[in-house]
Protein backbone atom coordinates (compact mmCIF):
# COMPACT_ATOMS: atom_id res chain seq x y z
CA UNK A 1 0.00 0.00 0.00
CA UNK A 2 1.14 3.52 -0.68
CA UNK A 3 3.17 5.04 2.14
CA UNK A 4 1.88 8.54 2.60
CA UNK A 5 4.09 10.68 4.76
CA UNK A 6 2.41 13.75 6.12
CA UNK A 7 5.59 14.82 7.89
CA UNK A 8 9.02 13.91 6.56
CA UNK A 9 11.68 12.58 8.93
CA UNK A 10 13.43 15.94 8.49
CA UNK A 11 10.24 17.70 9.57
CA UNK A 12 9.82 15.53 12.62
CA UNK A 13 13.49 16.01 13.58
CA UNK A 14 13.16 19.77 13.22
CA UNK A 15 10.05 19.83 15.37
CA UNK A 16 11.80 17.80 18.05
CA UNK A 17 14.76 20.18 18.09
CA UNK A 18 12.56 23.27 18.17
CA UNK A 19 10.75 21.75 21.09
CA UNK A 20 13.88 20.74 22.97
CA UNK A 21 17.27 21.97 21.73
CA UNK A 22 18.95 19.60 24.16
CA UNK A 23 17.55 16.59 22.32
CA UNK A 24 20.22 14.00 21.74
CA UNK A 25 20.73 12.19 18.47
CA UNK A 26 19.28 9.17 20.24
CA UNK A 27 16.06 11.09 21.01
CA UNK A 28 15.73 12.15 17.40
CA UNK A 29 16.35 8.61 16.24
CA UNK A 30 13.61 7.29 18.50
CA UNK A 31 11.19 10.00 17.50
CA UNK A 32 11.69 9.45 13.81
CA UNK A 33 11.93 5.67 14.06
CA UNK A 34 15.33 5.38 12.43
CA UNK A 35 18.86 4.39 13.47
CA UNK A 36 21.13 6.88 15.26
CA UNK A 37 23.29 7.04 12.18
CA UNK A 38 20.32 7.99 10.02
CA UNK A 39 19.25 10.55 12.60
CA UNK A 40 22.74 12.03 12.56
CA UNK A 41 22.41 12.39 8.78
CA UNK A 42 19.05 14.12 9.19
CA UNK A 43 20.56 16.63 11.61
CA UNK A 44 23.50 17.27 9.26
CA UNK A 45 21.03 17.90 6.44
CA UNK A 46 19.12 20.38 8.58
CA UNK A 47 22.36 22.16 9.50
CA UNK A 48 23.40 22.30 5.84
CA UNK A 49 20.01 23.78 5.00
CA UNK A 50 20.53 26.46 7.62
CA UNK A 51 17.50 25.35 9.61
CA UNK A 52 19.51 24.22 12.62
CA UNK A 53 22.73 25.53 14.13
CA UNK A 54 25.08 23.54 16.31
CA UNK A 55 25.65 25.40 19.56
CA UNK A 56 28.70 24.34 21.55
CA UNK A 57 30.49 21.10 21.06
CA UNK A 58 31.06 17.75 22.67
CA UNK A 59 28.55 16.20 25.09
CA UNK A 60 27.08 19.56 26.05
CA UNK A 61 26.30 20.48 22.44
CA UNK A 62 22.80 21.62 21.73
CA UNK A 63 21.11 22.27 18.43
CA UNK A 64 19.70 25.71 18.09
CA UNK A 65 16.77 26.50 15.85
CA UNK A 66 17.11 30.13 14.63
CA UNK A 67 14.26 32.52 15.39
CA UNK A 68 13.07 32.86 11.80
CA UNK A 69 12.76 29.09 11.49
CA UNK A 70 11.26 28.81 14.96
CA UNK A 71 8.50 31.22 13.98
CA UNK A 72 7.43 28.75 11.32
CA UNK A 73 7.34 25.81 13.70
CA UNK A 74 6.23 27.62 16.87
CA UNK A 75 2.56 26.58 16.52
CA UNK A 76 3.65 23.01 16.91
CA UNK A 77 5.67 23.51 20.08
CA UNK A 78 2.72 23.00 22.37
CA UNK A 79 2.60 19.42 21.24
CA UNK A 80 4.93 17.42 23.41
CA UNK A 81 3.67 14.09 22.04
CA UNK A 82 2.58 12.78 25.41
CA UNK A 83 5.34 14.22 27.55
CA UNK A 84 7.41 11.15 28.40
CA UNK A 85 8.06 10.56 32.08
CA UNK A 86 11.12 12.42 33.24
CA UNK A 87 10.97 15.12 30.59
CA UNK A 88 11.92 18.35 32.32
CA UNK A 89 11.39 16.96 35.80
CA UNK A 90 8.35 18.95 36.90
CA UNK A 91 6.54 22.14 35.99
CA UNK A 92 8.59 25.18 35.07
CA UNK A 93 7.62 28.66 36.20
CA UNK A 94 6.20 29.34 32.76
CA UNK A 95 4.04 26.23 32.99
CA UNK A 96 2.80 27.37 36.38
CA UNK A 97 1.87 30.85 35.14
CA UNK A 98 0.30 29.35 32.06
CA UNK A 99 -1.74 26.94 34.21
CA UNK A 100 -3.08 29.79 36.31
CA UNK A 101 -3.96 31.80 33.25
CA UNK A 102 -5.73 28.81 31.75
CA UNK A 103 -7.83 28.41 34.88
CA UNK A 104 -8.54 32.16 34.85
CA UNK A 105 -9.61 32.13 31.20
CA UNK A 106 -11.91 29.19 31.80
CA UNK A 107 -13.49 30.77 34.89
CA UNK A 108 -14.08 34.09 33.14
CA UNK A 109 -15.63 32.46 30.10
CA UNK A 110 -17.80 30.10 32.17
CA UNK A 111 -19.23 33.20 33.76
CA UNK A 112 -20.21 34.45 30.31
CA UNK A 113 -18.35 36.16 27.50
CA UNK A 114 -15.91 35.17 24.83
CA UNK A 115 -12.16 35.01 24.61
CA UNK A 116 -12.23 37.92 22.20
CA UNK A 117 -13.75 40.14 24.89
CA UNK A 118 -11.31 39.35 27.67
CA UNK A 119 -8.68 41.98 28.45
CA UNK A 120 -5.17 41.27 29.74
CA UNK A 121 -5.98 43.50 32.71
CA UNK A 122 -8.86 41.31 33.75
CA UNK A 123 -6.86 38.16 33.16
CA UNK A 124 -3.95 39.11 35.41
CA UNK A 125 -6.31 40.09 38.20
CA UNK A 126 -8.16 36.79 37.92
CA UNK A 127 -4.92 34.81 37.72
CA UNK A 128 -3.35 36.79 40.55
CA UNK A 129 -0.19 37.66 38.69
CA UNK A 130 1.29 41.02 37.77
CA UNK A 131 1.08 42.57 34.33
CA UNK A 132 4.84 42.51 34.05
CA UNK A 133 4.88 38.80 34.79
CA UNK A 134 2.31 38.24 32.08
CA UNK A 135 4.30 40.20 29.53
CA UNK A 136 7.52 38.48 30.53
CA UNK A 137 6.09 35.22 29.22
CA UNK A 138 3.52 36.19 26.62
CA UNK A 139 3.64 38.86 23.98
CA UNK A 140 -0.11 39.48 24.01
CA UNK A 141 -3.47 37.78 24.30
CA UNK A 142 -2.98 35.98 21.00
CA UNK A 143 0.34 34.65 22.22
CA UNK A 144 -1.34 33.47 25.41
CA UNK A 145 -4.07 31.69 23.45
CA UNK A 146 -1.41 29.90 21.46
CA UNK A 147 0.28 28.73 24.67
CA UNK A 148 -3.03 27.70 26.24
CA UNK A 149 -3.96 25.77 23.13
CA UNK A 150 -0.60 24.03 23.41
CA UNK A 151 -1.28 23.01 26.99
CA UNK A 152 -4.81 21.86 26.31
CA UNK A 153 -3.71 19.94 23.25
CA UNK A 154 -1.11 18.13 25.34
CA UNK A 155 -4.00 16.82 27.40
CA UNK A 156 -6.03 15.95 24.32
CA UNK A 157 -2.99 14.23 22.92
CA UNK A 158 -2.58 12.20 26.13
CA UNK A 159 -6.26 11.22 25.94
CA UNK A 160 -5.85 10.10 22.32
CA UNK A 161 -2.70 8.19 23.26
CA UNK A 162 -4.74 6.30 25.84
CA UNK A 163 -6.76 4.97 22.92
CA UNK A 164 -3.88 4.46 20.53
CA UNK A 165 -1.68 2.66 23.03
CA UNK A 166 -4.33 0.12 24.04
CA UNK A 167 -2.89 -3.39 23.74
CA UNK A 168 -3.77 -5.24 20.52
CA UNK A 169 -6.19 -7.54 22.31
CA UNK A 170 -8.17 -4.67 23.87
CA UNK A 171 -11.88 -5.04 23.36
CA UNK A 172 -14.71 -2.72 22.39
CA UNK A 173 -15.35 -1.72 26.00
CA UNK A 174 -11.75 -0.58 26.40
CA UNK A 175 -12.02 1.52 23.23
CA UNK A 176 -15.27 3.01 24.55
CA UNK A 177 -13.62 3.96 27.81
CA UNK A 178 -10.73 5.57 25.94
CA UNK A 179 -13.03 7.57 23.65
CA UNK A 180 -15.09 8.80 26.57
CA UNK A 181 -11.76 10.02 27.93
CA UNK A 182 -11.12 11.96 24.74
CA UNK A 183 -14.54 13.57 24.78
CA UNK A 184 -14.19 14.40 28.47
CA UNK A 185 -10.78 15.99 27.90
CA UNK A 186 -12.26 18.18 25.20
CA UNK A 187 -15.21 19.10 27.38
CA UNK A 188 -12.95 20.01 30.30
CA UNK A 189 -11.14 22.51 28.10
CA UNK A 190 -13.88 23.39 25.66
CA UNK A 191 -13.39 27.08 26.30
CA UNK A 192 -9.88 27.12 24.85
CA UNK A 193 -10.59 24.49 22.17
CA UNK A 194 -13.55 26.48 20.90
CA UNK A 195 -11.60 29.75 21.03
CA UNK A 196 -8.85 28.08 19.01
CA UNK A 197 -11.27 26.69 16.43
CA UNK A 198 -13.08 30.04 16.16
CA UNK A 199 -9.77 31.84 15.81
CA UNK A 200 -8.79 29.45 13.05
CA UNK A 201 -12.09 30.13 11.28
CA UNK A 202 -11.68 33.88 11.30
CA UNK A 203 -7.96 34.47 10.97
CA UNK A 204 -5.79 32.93 8.23
CA UNK A 205 -2.62 32.95 10.34
CA UNK A 206 -4.33 31.06 13.15
CA UNK A 207 -5.85 28.75 10.60
CA UNK A 208 -2.48 27.58 9.32
CA UNK A 209 -1.26 27.02 12.87
CA UNK A 210 -4.38 25.04 13.69
CA UNK A 211 -4.05 22.99 10.54
CA UNK A 212 -0.42 22.20 11.32
CA UNK A 213 -1.49 20.82 14.69
CA UNK A 214 -4.23 18.81 13.05
CA UNK A 215 -1.73 17.39 10.53
CA UNK A 216 0.36 16.02 13.37
CA UNK A 217 -2.70 14.35 14.87
CA UNK A 218 -3.71 12.85 11.53
CA UNK A 219 -0.16 11.54 11.10
CA UNK A 220 -0.21 9.95 14.53
CA UNK A 221 -3.51 8.22 13.92
CA UNK A 222 -2.41 7.04 10.48
CA UNK A 223 0.68 5.58 12.16
CA UNK A 224 -1.60 3.71 14.59
CA UNK A 225 -3.69 2.32 11.74
CA UNK A 226 -0.62 1.14 9.84
CA UNK A 227 1.00 -0.53 12.80
CA UNK A 228 -2.33 -2.16 13.68
CA UNK A 229 -2.56 -3.45 10.12
CA UNK A 230 0.94 -4.89 10.35
CA UNK A 231 0.09 -6.51 13.67
CA UNK A 232 -3.25 -7.81 12.38
CA UNK A 233 -5.73 -6.03 14.66
CA UNK A 234 -6.75 -3.37 12.15
CA UNK A 235 -8.44 -4.35 8.89
CA UNK A 236 -5.97 -4.40 6.01
CA UNK A 237 -8.31 -3.12 3.31
CA UNK A 238 -8.50 0.52 4.33
CA UNK A 239 -6.13 3.34 3.52
CA UNK A 240 -4.52 4.56 6.74
CA UNK A 241 -4.04 8.20 5.69
CA UNK A 242 -7.58 8.66 4.41
CA UNK A 243 -9.16 6.92 7.39
CA UNK A 244 -7.05 9.06 9.72
CA UNK A 245 -8.00 12.27 7.89
CA UNK A 246 -11.73 11.59 8.06
CA UNK A 247 -11.56 10.41 11.66
CA UNK A 248 -9.48 13.33 12.90
CA UNK A 249 -11.34 16.13 11.14
CA UNK A 250 -14.74 14.56 11.71
CA UNK A 251 -13.99 14.20 15.39
CA UNK A 252 -12.70 17.77 15.58
CA UNK A 253 -15.88 19.17 14.08
CA UNK A 254 -18.07 16.78 16.08
CA UNK A 255 -16.42 17.67 19.38
CA UNK A 256 -16.81 21.37 18.62
CA UNK A 257 -20.51 20.91 17.93
CA UNK A 258 -21.52 18.20 20.37
CA UNK A 259 -19.58 19.10 23.45
CA UNK A 260 -20.40 22.79 23.83
CA UNK A 261 -22.69 22.73 26.79
CA UNK A 262 -23.52 19.09 27.11
CA UNK A 263 -23.89 17.32 30.40
CA UNK A 264 -21.98 14.22 31.43
CA UNK A 265 -24.63 11.88 29.99
CA UNK A 266 -24.16 13.42 26.59
CA UNK A 267 -20.40 13.03 26.94
CA UNK A 268 -20.84 9.34 27.67
CA UNK A 269 -23.12 8.82 24.69
CA UNK A 270 -20.98 10.86 22.30
CA UNK A 271 -17.86 8.97 23.43
CA UNK A 272 -19.54 5.61 23.10
CA UNK A 273 -20.88 6.39 19.64
CA UNK A 274 -17.44 7.56 18.55
CA UNK A 275 -15.86 4.38 19.90
CA UNK A 276 -18.38 2.14 18.11
CA UNK A 277 -17.79 4.09 14.91
CA UNK A 278 -14.01 3.63 15.23
CA UNK A 279 -14.52 -0.02 16.13
CA UNK A 280 -16.49 -0.70 12.97
CA UNK A 281 -14.11 1.31 10.84
CA UNK A 282 -10.85 -0.21 12.04
CA UNK A 283 -11.11 -3.23 14.28
CA UNK A 284 -14.35 -5.20 13.89
CA UNK A 285 -13.57 -8.74 12.94
CA UNK A 286 -9.85 -8.26 13.60
CA UNK A 287 -9.33 -7.17 17.18
CA UNK B 1 -27.72 42.62 -8.04
CA UNK B 2 -27.64 39.92 -5.42
CA UNK B 3 -25.90 37.77 -8.01
CA UNK B 4 -23.19 40.38 -8.36
CA UNK B 5 -22.73 40.47 -4.60
CA UNK B 6 -22.40 36.70 -4.40
CA UNK B 7 -20.02 36.61 -7.36
CA UNK B 8 -17.95 39.35 -5.70
CA UNK B 9 -17.90 37.47 -2.40
CA UNK B 10 -16.81 34.30 -4.18
CA UNK B 11 -13.98 36.12 -5.95
CA UNK B 12 -12.70 37.51 -2.66
CA UNK B 13 -13.07 34.14 -0.92
CA UNK B 14 -11.23 32.39 -3.72
CA UNK B 15 -8.33 34.75 -3.04
CA UNK B 16 -8.03 33.28 0.43
CA UNK B 17 -9.73 35.97 2.46
CA UNK B 18 -12.12 34.61 5.06
CA UNK B 19 -15.70 35.83 5.04
CA UNK B 20 -15.41 37.40 8.51
CA UNK B 21 -12.49 39.45 7.16
CA UNK B 22 -14.42 40.87 4.19
CA UNK B 23 -15.83 44.29 5.03
CA UNK B 24 -19.08 45.55 3.56
CA UNK B 25 -17.10 48.35 1.91
CA UNK B 26 -14.79 45.92 0.19
CA UNK B 27 -17.64 43.69 -0.84
CA UNK B 28 -19.73 46.43 -2.44
CA UNK B 29 -16.67 47.86 -4.13
CA UNK B 30 -15.82 44.48 -5.63
CA UNK B 31 -19.43 44.05 -6.70
CA UNK B 32 -19.63 47.52 -8.21
CA UNK B 33 -22.68 48.53 -6.21
CA UNK B 34 -23.26 51.35 -3.74
CA UNK B 35 -23.28 51.03 0.04
CA UNK B 36 -26.68 52.66 0.12
CA UNK B 37 -28.10 50.03 -2.21
CA UNK B 38 -26.58 47.37 0.00
CA UNK B 39 -28.15 48.71 3.18
CA UNK B 40 -31.54 49.08 1.56
CA UNK B 41 -31.57 45.36 0.86
CA UNK B 42 -29.43 43.81 3.60
CA UNK B 43 -29.00 44.44 7.28
CA UNK B 44 -25.41 43.20 7.31
CA UNK B 45 -23.05 40.62 5.80
CA UNK B 46 -24.78 37.72 7.56
CA UNK B 47 -27.97 38.74 5.84
CA UNK B 48 -26.26 38.21 2.50
CA UNK B 49 -25.38 34.66 3.52
CA UNK B 50 -28.98 33.99 4.60
CA UNK B 51 -30.37 35.28 1.35
CA UNK B 52 -27.88 33.26 -0.63
CA UNK B 53 -28.71 30.07 1.26
CA UNK B 54 -32.42 30.61 0.78
CA UNK B 55 -31.83 30.89 -2.96
CA UNK B 56 -29.93 27.61 -3.29
CA UNK B 57 -31.97 25.69 -0.78
CA UNK B 58 -34.24 24.37 -3.47
CA UNK B 59 -31.25 22.73 -5.19
CA UNK B 60 -30.35 20.87 -2.06
CA UNK B 61 -33.52 20.12 -0.17
CA UNK B 62 -34.26 16.68 -1.55
CA UNK B 63 -30.80 15.71 -2.72
CA UNK B 64 -29.88 13.83 0.47
CA UNK B 65 -32.78 11.51 -0.30
CA UNK B 66 -30.44 9.63 -2.60
CA UNK B 67 -28.72 8.29 0.50
CA UNK B 68 -31.92 7.26 2.16
CA UNK B 69 -32.77 5.11 -0.82
CA UNK B 70 -29.90 2.83 0.22
CA UNK B 71 -31.50 -0.22 1.74
CA UNK B 72 -31.05 -3.88 2.41
CA UNK B 73 -30.01 -4.75 -1.14
CA UNK B 74 -27.51 -1.94 -1.63
CA UNK B 75 -23.79 -2.42 -2.09
CA UNK B 76 -20.91 -0.10 -1.30
CA UNK B 77 -20.93 0.95 -4.94
CA UNK B 78 -24.57 2.02 -4.64
CA UNK B 79 -23.67 4.07 -1.60
CA UNK B 80 -20.82 5.68 -3.49
CA UNK B 81 -23.12 6.61 -6.36
CA UNK B 82 -25.61 8.17 -3.94
CA UNK B 83 -22.94 10.13 -2.07
CA UNK B 84 -21.43 11.31 -5.33
CA UNK B 85 -24.73 12.77 -6.44
CA UNK B 86 -25.12 14.55 -3.10
CA UNK B 87 -21.56 15.89 -3.12
CA UNK B 88 -21.91 17.17 -6.68
CA UNK B 89 -25.08 19.00 -5.73
CA UNK B 90 -23.27 20.82 -2.92
CA UNK B 91 -20.00 21.34 -4.76
CA UNK B 92 -20.80 24.50 -6.77
CA UNK B 93 -21.67 26.17 -3.50
CA UNK B 94 -18.58 25.21 -1.58
CA UNK B 95 -17.05 28.69 -1.23
CA UNK B 96 -20.19 30.20 0.20
CA UNK B 97 -20.88 27.18 2.41
CA UNK B 98 -17.39 27.57 3.88
CA UNK B 99 -18.15 31.27 4.30
CA UNK B 100 -21.26 30.38 6.28
CA UNK B 101 -19.28 28.08 8.57
CA UNK B 102 -16.63 30.74 9.13
CA UNK B 103 -19.16 33.46 9.77
CA UNK B 104 -21.06 31.17 12.15
CA UNK B 105 -18.01 31.19 14.42
CA UNK B 106 -18.51 34.90 15.12
CA UNK B 107 -22.12 35.67 14.31
CA UNK B 108 -25.01 34.26 16.31
CA UNK B 109 -27.66 34.50 13.61
CA UNK B 110 -25.50 32.71 11.02
CA UNK B 111 -24.58 30.12 13.62
CA UNK B 112 -28.27 29.48 14.32
CA UNK B 113 -28.94 29.06 10.63
CA UNK B 114 -26.01 26.67 10.08
CA UNK B 115 -27.11 24.66 13.11
CA UNK B 116 -30.63 24.39 11.78
CA UNK B 117 -29.35 23.10 8.45
CA UNK B 118 -27.12 20.58 10.20
CA UNK B 119 -29.81 19.45 12.64
CA UNK B 120 -32.09 18.76 9.70
CA UNK B 121 -29.53 16.64 7.86
CA UNK B 122 -28.54 14.79 11.02
CA UNK B 123 -32.16 14.04 11.89
CA UNK B 124 -32.72 12.48 8.48
CA UNK B 125 -29.62 10.34 8.71
CA UNK B 126 -30.70 9.31 12.20
CA UNK B 127 -34.08 8.19 10.84
CA UNK B 128 -32.26 6.23 8.11
CA UNK B 129 -30.10 4.49 10.71
CA UNK B 130 -33.13 3.57 12.81
CA UNK B 131 -34.89 2.16 9.72
CA UNK B 132 -31.82 0.18 8.83
CA UNK B 133 -31.42 -1.22 12.31
CA UNK B 134 -35.04 -2.34 12.28
CA UNK B 135 -34.47 -3.91 8.88
CA UNK B 136 -31.22 -5.62 9.91
CA UNK B 137 -29.02 -3.84 7.38
CA UNK B 138 -27.45 -1.27 9.72
CA UNK B 139 -25.38 -2.32 12.75
CA UNK B 140 -27.83 -2.33 15.70
CA UNK B 141 -25.13 -1.52 18.26
CA UNK B 142 -24.83 2.06 17.02
CA UNK B 143 -26.54 4.94 18.84
CA UNK B 144 -28.56 6.47 15.98
CA UNK B 145 -28.57 10.16 16.92
CA UNK B 146 -24.93 10.44 17.95
CA UNK B 147 -23.68 8.28 15.07
CA UNK B 148 -25.68 10.37 12.60
CA UNK B 149 -24.06 13.47 14.05
CA UNK B 150 -20.50 12.13 13.88
CA UNK B 151 -20.98 10.96 10.28
CA UNK B 152 -22.61 14.19 9.11
CA UNK B 153 -19.83 16.31 10.56
CA UNK B 154 -17.27 13.94 9.07
CA UNK B 155 -18.77 14.35 5.61
CA UNK B 156 -18.88 18.14 5.70
CA UNK B 157 -15.50 18.64 7.33
CA UNK B 158 -13.90 15.81 5.39
CA UNK B 159 -15.00 17.38 2.12
CA UNK B 160 -13.60 20.73 3.17
CA UNK B 161 -10.29 19.20 4.15
CA UNK B 162 -9.77 16.72 1.34
CA UNK B 163 -11.18 18.63 -1.60
CA UNK B 164 -10.62 22.26 -0.62
CA UNK B 165 -7.46 22.08 1.46
CA UNK B 166 -5.70 19.04 0.06
CA UNK B 167 -6.86 19.26 -3.57
CA UNK B 168 -8.41 15.81 -3.82
CA UNK B 169 -10.94 15.32 -6.59
CA UNK B 170 -14.60 14.93 -5.76
CA UNK B 171 -14.49 11.29 -6.83
CA UNK B 172 -11.56 10.65 -4.52
CA UNK B 173 -13.37 12.25 -1.60
CA UNK B 174 -16.57 10.34 -2.36
CA UNK B 175 -14.76 7.02 -2.56
CA UNK B 176 -13.06 7.59 0.80
CA UNK B 177 -16.15 8.89 2.58
CA UNK B 178 -18.31 6.10 1.15
CA UNK B 179 -15.81 3.54 2.46
CA UNK B 180 -15.94 5.20 5.87
CA UNK B 181 -19.74 5.25 6.01
CA UNK B 182 -20.04 1.74 4.58
CA UNK B 183 -17.81 0.23 7.23
CA UNK B 184 -19.41 2.16 10.06
CA UNK B 185 -23.09 1.58 9.23
CA UNK B 186 -23.56 -1.37 6.89
CA UNK B 187 -20.59 -3.73 6.76
CA UNK B 188 -21.22 -5.21 10.20
CA UNK B 189 -25.01 -5.37 10.04
CA UNK B 190 -26.62 -8.73 10.83
CA UNK B 191 -27.96 -9.11 7.29
CA UNK B 192 -24.38 -9.10 6.04
CA UNK B 193 -22.51 -10.84 8.79
CA UNK B 194 -25.32 -13.24 9.58
CA UNK B 195 -24.51 -12.55 13.22
CA UNK B 196 -27.30 -12.65 15.74
CA UNK B 197 -25.31 -12.14 18.89
CA UNK B 198 -24.07 -8.65 19.58
CA UNK B 199 -21.81 -7.61 22.46
CA UNK B 200 -23.65 -6.93 25.67
CA UNK B 201 -23.87 -3.34 26.82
Amino acid sequence: MADVELLSPHGIALLQLAHDPRSRVQDIAERVGLSERAAQRLISDLIDAGLVVRAGSGPAAAFDVPEAVRARVVPLQGLSRGDEAGNGGGATKRDDIRGRLLAAVERIIEAGGSYAEITVERLVVEAEISRSTFYAYFQDKAGLLQALVGQVLDEMWAAAEAWISLPPQADRLAVRAAMVGVVEAYRRHRVVMIAAADGAASTPSMRSQYEALMSLTVARIAEHVRSGQRAGYVRPDIDAAHAATLLTWGTERGLYKLVGSSGSDDVARAGRALADLVWNLLYAGYR
Amino acid sequence: MQGRLIAAAERLLADGVTFPQITVSRLVKEAGITRSWFYVHFKDKSDVLSAWFASIRRDLVEVDDDWWAIGAEASEVDLRVALRRITLAYHPHNLMMAAMYDQAAIDASTRAEVEEIERHRIARLEAHIIDGQAGGWVDPVLLPAETAAWLTYTGARGYQQMVESEGASIDEFVERYARHVWLVLYEHAPSRTGADDRPAD
